[in-house]
């Protein structure tokens, strides 16, 4: 039996892990790095770069460099993450023909499913490279907020990479795994995860081997990148008073900011004052200019405070869905490498009256708890039971525009709900059904997961025919649809075709697609 | 490639070449070439106005010492997966006169970047990171690692 991998499909970073000998190993790729930059981008003379590679030319190949495209994954084209992404991304973002999302590199279209399927073979490859054997099966973890369709969508990434994804798990839950590893202990954990470019937030029971999700929440659009964006701000300022010269359209200049402001954020979690040098970072006629800055942590903090008071709302919002309170807190486990800022830690620390727990790597700690789980499902450790939660509450459109629930959000998965449904008209052949996920009351306000028709209702006066239609959420938190005539007991099929989701042919002709560029390259 | 402290000229090369006509001025590139000084046929040609930029036999003596241009730098490092690494110390870096694309390159080369990755992830055009490259080896800036 081949290894099961677990892999942190992050925003800006990924990273992977495997069980060996029952302990968590993490993989570092050829460079050594633990992490791997979740960044594609071909170059001029149409080589594909995946990773640190692509996250060195970044700035410098800004329209043909795709990073964060989980934040656009799934996700309808006309909504409002993905018009503000439009308007930040330096690549293009362009409408799919099933209202979904694609990305303009270098005058090819990309889904993606298609481009998290890059970085998902590439940290395949890590760890084939890392056991000396081939890797079929993994376990792939989201953010704890992700609908239907971006958990669809991330599993056909995972196919199109050639791995049989055997669950999509949530990241707190993995965090909360790999923290339970080996601990009976029975005891209450707050899960502050803040990455590159997401911020979740999530409530856990553990007792026992038992481990349960009470409730969770997040915002896709707020991590580290942000820090960057507001020390690389700062840094052009800085220049611009000294030298008065503007970087802000030298992509080169900007490429190197970007670098430093990570740099020195880091840095700064050690130390209380980082130096910047960046020398020849721009020359006119009286020569080459160099910028020289040094920042301190209180000016950082000054910087990003906004930021991280905008995560405590969201931990506050949480703690209420869960109705616990602070201190019925026993743990508080931070995850992500933004969770290393100092502010960051002290300011989770006031809130929950307690230092976090010290005993994780941010970076890792996912991709542990999801090789964790993998080992789990293959071995049928009954040792350890996952009780997660379904992020979002999922309902239908109904008269008048509004949502009607039928699972609440926080409930336990895998799930099932029926519902009767009936007909307004005498005779009525079909019903239209649209699912939905979403906290509003009203239907538009929430994501359409995907609209189907009930056909083949038998003629009757409206209102007598029953069909039972049953929704479920699966442990992966992907939503099926069946129905039932309750007179006939005829079955039907249904088909929920959720945003941006690809039909197999589509798949497969991407794999094809892939291979053929793979054959090139060696040509 | 030149240190700042000891550049000195007594007449601009390229007011001189601007009197000559294109064909001269590919004439004098051609001898240039032929005493192994490629760059100075380059700079010759694409620096002096008036050089016939679009005629092209000048296209094609430009584009014939890019390729010799690329030749050198690759016959230097050894091939394209050879790894460059920065051999000088901030303090002696600073005495050269490097224009912003110099110093972008330099900021590029860790030491585990090969060459082609480097053009690749440069941004710049293939061959003036090349350029820009055989320019940092000549002055001394960058070496190969062994």
């Amino acid at each position: 039996m081949g290894h099961v991998i677990g892999i942190d499909l992050g925003t800006t970073n990924s990273c992977v892990s495997v069980l060996e000998n029952g302990q968590p190993s993490v993989i570092p790729n050829a460079g050594g790095y633990k992490t791997t930059p979740s960044m594609f981008a071909i170059t001029q003379d149409g080589k594909r770069l995946v990773g640190h590679l692509a996250k060195r030319q970044a700035i410098t190949n800004a329209q043909s460099t795709v990073y964060a495209s989980k934040r656009l994954i799934g996700r309808r084209f006309d909504s409002d993450e993905v018009q503000r992404a439009i308007d930040v991304s330096p690549f293009a973002i362009v409408e799919g023909p099933n209202e979904d999302v694609r990305i303009e590199v270098s005058g090819k279209t990309f889904t993606c499913p298609e481009l998290s399927a890059f970085i998902l073979r590439e940290m395949k490859r890590v760890a084939e490279e890392y056991l000396g054997e081939p890797v079929q099966e993994a376990v792939v973890t989201v953010p704890a907020h992700f609908n239907d369709a971006q958990r669809q969508c991330t599993k056909d990434a995972g196919k199109i990479a050639g791995l049989d994804v055997l669950r999509i798990l949530n990241e707190p839950t993995a965090a909360a795994l790999a923290y339970g590893f080996s601990r009976n202990e029975e005891e209450k954990v707050a899960i502050y995860d803040l990455g590159g470019g997401t911020f979740d937030i999530s409530i856990l029971e553990m007792s026992d081997g038992v481990v349960e999700v009470i409730a969770t929440s997040g915002n896709t659009f707020l991590g580290g990148e942000d820090f960057d964006r507001r020390i690389v701000d700062h840094l052009l300022e800085k220049f611009q008073e000294q030298e008065g010269i503007d970087l802000r359209g030298d992509a080169m200049a900007l490429q190197r900011l970007k670098d430093a402001a990570e740099k020195a954020k880091c840095d700064l979690s050690a130390r209380e004052v980082a130096e910047i040098n960046l020398p020849f970072i721009a020359s006119d006629d009286s020569g080459p200019r160099h910028l020289s800055v040094e920042i301190d942590r209180e000016t950082l903090e000054g910087l990003v405070h906004d930021i991280v008071e905008g995560t405590l709302k969201t931990v506050e919002e949480c703690m209420q869905d869960a109705g616990i309170s602070a201190d019925q807190i026993d743990q508080v486990i931070l995850v992500g490498g933004q969770t290393r800022t100092p502010l960051v830690q002290n300011r989770v620390a006031e809130h929950f009256g307690k230092r976090p727990h010290k005993g994780v790597n941010p970076d890792e700690v996912v991709a542990i708890g999801a090789a964790i789980q993998g080992e789990t499902l293959v071995s049928d450790d009954d040792n350890l039971l996952l009780l997660d939660v379904t992020p979002l509450s999922l309902g239908i459109a109904t008269f008048g525009g509004h949502f009607a629930r039928l699972i609440e959000r926080n409930t336990t998965v895998p799930v099932c709900k029926s519902h009767i449904f009936t007909t307004t008209r005498d005779n009525q052949s079909a019903v239209k059904i649209r699912v939905l996920q979403g906290e509003s009351e009203t239907a538009a306000e929430n994501d359409l997961l995907g609209e189907f028709v009930l056909g083949g209702i038998r003629p009757a006066r409206r209102g007598e025919p029953e069909v039972d239609v049953s929704f479920d959420i699966d442990a992966n938190g992907i939503v099926s649809v069946s129905a039932r005539d309750t007179m006939t007991g005829k079955e039907q099929s249904i088909t929920v075709n959720a945003t941006g989701t690809l039909s197999d042919d589509e798949i497969q002709q991407i794999i094809e697609e892939q291979e053929l560029y793979e054959v090139q390259l060696k040509e | 490639m030149s240190e700042s402290t000891s550049s000195t000229t007594s007449q601009d090369p390229n007011e001189a070449a601007s009197l000559l006509r294109p064909e001269e001025l590919r004439e004098e590139a051609l001898e240039l070439l032929s005493g192994g000084l490629v760059d100075d046929a380059y700079q010759l040609l694409t620096a002096t106005q008036g050089a016939g930029e679009s005629e092209p036999e000048t296209l094609a003596l430009v584009e014939l010492l890019r390729t010799h241009l690329v030749d050198d730098v690759l016959m230097q490092v050894g091939s394209p997966s050879a790894m460059p690494v920065i051999e000088m110390d901030a303090e002696d870096l600073m005495k050269f006169n490097l224009p912003a694309g110099a110093g972008f390159l330099l900021s590029r080369i860790d030491g585990q970047t090969q060459v082609d990755d480097l053009v690749a992830l440069s941004g710049m055009d293939p061959f003036e990171t090349y350029h820009t490259l055989g320019r940092l080896l000549e002055a001394g800036i960058v070496g190969v690692a062994e």
